[in-house]
């Protein structure tokens, strides 16, 4: 076994040398980021089962493989770091250091640290941030470890089993005399600020550039790429030659068609991934939280095979932190008030994944004290967002707290309580084209349920045609259509047309006019109106005619050039041309708005 | 200010292999190493709003690539489209990315050899004319080819760039 030596304990800056190979340094970080994923779920795990001698190994190889990969690209910072991580799970391997809570937090401080030093290489290398040195303060956490590995840890391990409040890794400082090096770094956990860590860092690991594929599926695509050169031999030989029958023909088309079905199948599989890695931050997120909150909060997750699309899995890291922090915050009470109430002191947050019909389903459920009704009721009615004295239903109720800038808690934490609560979650989960329910049972608990689309690469769009061209709109986005002839287009002075539909002043789009389509030979009826809303608004767009629908494969646009806002992507259609995407986003905020026509009549 | 003299390395570097095409007459190369492919003129879908020479996307093989007109965007008028008006598909470099754009030309040439002694500089009309994007001049078989940086060409148009490409360019 190694020593430690005392440069290794001082502070190492890092800097990234010109010369570094990028490639490399992306491959580290990849893996790297896997390995500090394994270290937060087997800290988590021990922490659960402190006499897990496998987990302790897990943890160990962990550790030993992020110093090999650092050092092998000479960045001694993570190198020491993971090195004397390494050297502490090495004294709990040979049973010299029994693992308690404030080992665990140790870990997973040091992982934190580490993650900082990935995310921060990971940026500068991308070119997102300008080189530097990175100078993340390490000292103090290695002198913890240090002081842990040289026999402090048998005191903390008393320390901590008397004292409640001990999971903090500066308390051995305290309760022991210090070394001269733990001395010096003192100053640093109290100014990092640890706990208050927002919700980007849990989304930040997913932003993976390699992607990993099991290689059953790559065989299989590989398989299936060799069935698809030999069916398509076999079809070229039977229309070669003159004395094959078409039965024979029909019949390897047939094949051809089944390979391509397959091949597709297999190709969007490669895009999805399990849930797991985005749950098991949410347990680690509830974890922090609730210890801090002094709340005794359990989580079981379910379902953490469930693939989804990679795409989804990015986006939804966001919400589902946010739900966790309302569970625990909102939701679970105090152990006290929890025994009060006749329920076990630990509060558990459900987390369920499943498929349904074409959708991943996410279901956070607590057992907390649920929505406070009355106090919803207030802020309703402090808002405006509700007349007092009104009649409302639970469901609408309950719906409030999805408004912007909507928050029940009494008293502004730094958890949450900022008014960037739900309404937060319920634009992400809408940005991806998703929905949300809530059901909530005063002193039962609450449960949120995600409803996701698996994939963000296929929409269900509407085929409109303008000016000989073919148009997609996104047909969750398209209200209704109708002949222009069945109602008014009124004009307004400068220039702008609305459409009356049912009392309803809509403001007309001529897409022809708007696309600079208007010299195209003009179309053989009178076109038709297709009403749109997006972000609360609504638009009428005058188009040639309504061609189809079709299930769409969103393609970006080559990002060659900036394109207007209102063509989001492109799609190949069914003649094998290409059509563009309209953004319904964009078309409704095209100048002027409902608003301002409001106005105006 | 193009220079007047290359020195030795900058024609070694220079020189290569480049796919030479006729715009409007006149002969132009670019890099061999520069082109994907080559496909006959297909169907453009183009994106409303767009400069005239930006003629829109297509479809190679699920793939959507934008199309630029070479001879529109180097200001040649009424371009005609002939049955050997064809689409080249190059590599463009983007900000730290390397994308794929297709460019009408009127007609391909050939694949050419141009050696170091064969390439001149682009010539200076004065100031006020733009021929940035002739990165060089060559000899080839008595004839004078305009080498391009297609990369430049694309460049030029800050307006149509994706904001990272731009914040790269000036950088």
């Amino acid at each position: 076994m190694s020593t430690i030596s005392q440069e290794q304990i001082g502070e190492i800056p890092l800097e990234l040398k010109p010369e570094i190979d990028a490639e490399l340094v992306e491959e580290f970080l990849s893996e790297a980021r896997e390995q500090l994923e394994q270290i937060e779920q087997g800290a988590l795990a021990l922490e659960k089962n402190g006499e897990n001698a496998e987990g302790i190994h897990t943890l160990f190889r962990a550790f030993h493989t992020l110093k090999g990969n650092a050092g092998f690209l000479d960045f001694a910072a993570i190198g020491s770091l993971a090195h004397m991580l390494e050297f502490l799970l090495e004294g709990a391997r040979a049973n010299r250091l029994q693992i308690n809570s404030v080992i665990i937090e140790i870990i997973l401080r040091s992982r934190d640290t580490l993650q900082r030093f990935v995310d921060e290489i990971e940026a500068q290398i991308t070119g997102k941030k300008p080189h530097a040195v990175i100078d993340i303060p390490t000292a103090a956490l290695k002198a913890t470890v240090k002081f842990m590995i040289e026999g402090g840890a048998t005191m903390v391990a008393k320390a901590a089993s008397r004292k409640t409040e001990a999971t903090k890794p500066e308390t051995p400082g305290e309760e022991a005399p210090p070394r001269a090096e733990l001395a010096e770094p003192k100053p640093e956990p109290a100014k990092a600020p640890k706990p208050t860590r927002n919700s980007s860092s849990y989304v930040s690991g997913t932003a993976l550039h390699a992607v990993k594929v099991s290689t059953s599926k790559l065989d299989g695509l590989v398989d299936l790429t060799g069935e698809l050169l030999i069916t398509q031999s076999l079809i070229l030989q039977s229309v070669g030659s003159p004395n094959v029958s078409r039965h024979i023909i029909a019949r390897n088309l047939d094949q051809l068609s089944r390979i391509s079905k397959e091949l597709q199948r297999t190709a969007m599989s490669m895009r999805m991934v399990p849930i797991r890695a985005t749950l098991h931050k949410m347990e680690r997120l509830a974890r922090d939280l609730a210890t801090r909150e002094k709340k005794n909060v359990q989580m079981v997750l379910e379902g953490e095979d469930t693939e989804v699309d990679r795409t989804v899995v990015e986006k939804l890291s966001d919400p589902l932190a946010h739900m966790i922090r309302n569970a625990v915050d909102h939701g679970i009470e105090q152990p006290d008030a929890r025994v009060a109430r006749g329920k076990p002191s630990t509060g558990t947050i459900f987390v369920r994944a499943y498929h349904k019909s074409g959708n991943i389903i996410i279901e956070v459920s607590d057992d907390g004290q649920g929505l406070n009704r009355e106090r919803i009721k207030e802020k309703a009615i402090a808002l405006g967002f509700l007349q007092p004295g009104a009649a409302i239903s639970e469901k609408d109720l309950q719906a409030m707290i999805l408004r912007p800038g909507f928050t029940t808690a009494a008293q502004v934490t730094n958890i949450s309580g900022r008014g960037v609560g739900m309404d937060v979650v319920y634009k992400n989960v809408s940005n991806l084209r998703g929905k949300i329910e809530i059901k909530s049972a005063p002193g039962q608990g609450s449960t949120f349920t995600l409803c996701l689309p698996l994939t963000l690469a296929i929409i269900d769009g509407l085929i409109i045609g303008v000016g000989g061209q073919r148009y997609v709109l996104p047909t969750l986005s398209v209200g209704e259509s109708f002949h222009p002839k069945s109602c008014r287009i009124t004009s307004l002075p400068g220039g702008h047309e609305v459409v009356e539909i049912r009392k309803e002043m809509i403001p007309l789009l001529r897409l022809r006019d708007h696309f600079g389509l208007r010299e195209m030979p003009a179309p053989t009826g009178d076109g038709i109106l297709i009403v749109i809303e997006a972000d609360g608004k609504k638009r009428c767009l005058l188009a040639d005619e309504l061609v189809g629908k079709q299930e769409v494969v969103i393609k970006n646009l080559g990002e060659v050039f900036r394109t207007d806002p209102m063509v989001s992507g492109g799609a190949i259609l069914g003649n094998g041309c290409v059509g563009l995407i309209l953004d319904p986003g964009a078309l409704v905020n095209l100048e002027p708005s409902v608003d301002d026509l409001r106005l105006a009549i | 200010m193009p220079d007047l003299f290359l020195n030795d390395a900058a024609r070694a570097k220079a020189a290569g292999k480049y796919l030479t095409f006729v715009l409007g007459g006149n002969g132009y190369g670019i890099p061999i190493l520069k082109v994907r492919e080559i496909i006959r003129l297909l169907e453009i879908t183009p994106i409303p709003r767009m400069p005239e020479y930006v003629r829109g996307v297509i479809n190679l093989r699920g793939r959507i690539v934008p199309v630029i007109d070479l001879r529109m965007k180097l200001g040649l008028t009424n371009p005609m489209t002939t049955k050997r008006t064809c689409i080249i598909v190059t590599h463009v470099q983007i900000g730290s990315a390397s994308r794929l754009m297709g460019l009408i030309v009127d007609a391909l040439d050939e694949v050419y050899q141009i050696n170091a002694e064969d390439i001149e500089p682009a010539p200076d009309f004065g100031r006020g004319t733009s021929n940035s994007h002739i990165q060089n001049m060559a000899k080839a078989k008595g004839q004078v080819k305009a080498l391009l940086d297609i990369d430049r060409i694309i460049l030029d148009d800050h307006a149509l760039l994706p904001p990272e490409a731009v914040l790269a360019e000036t950088a």
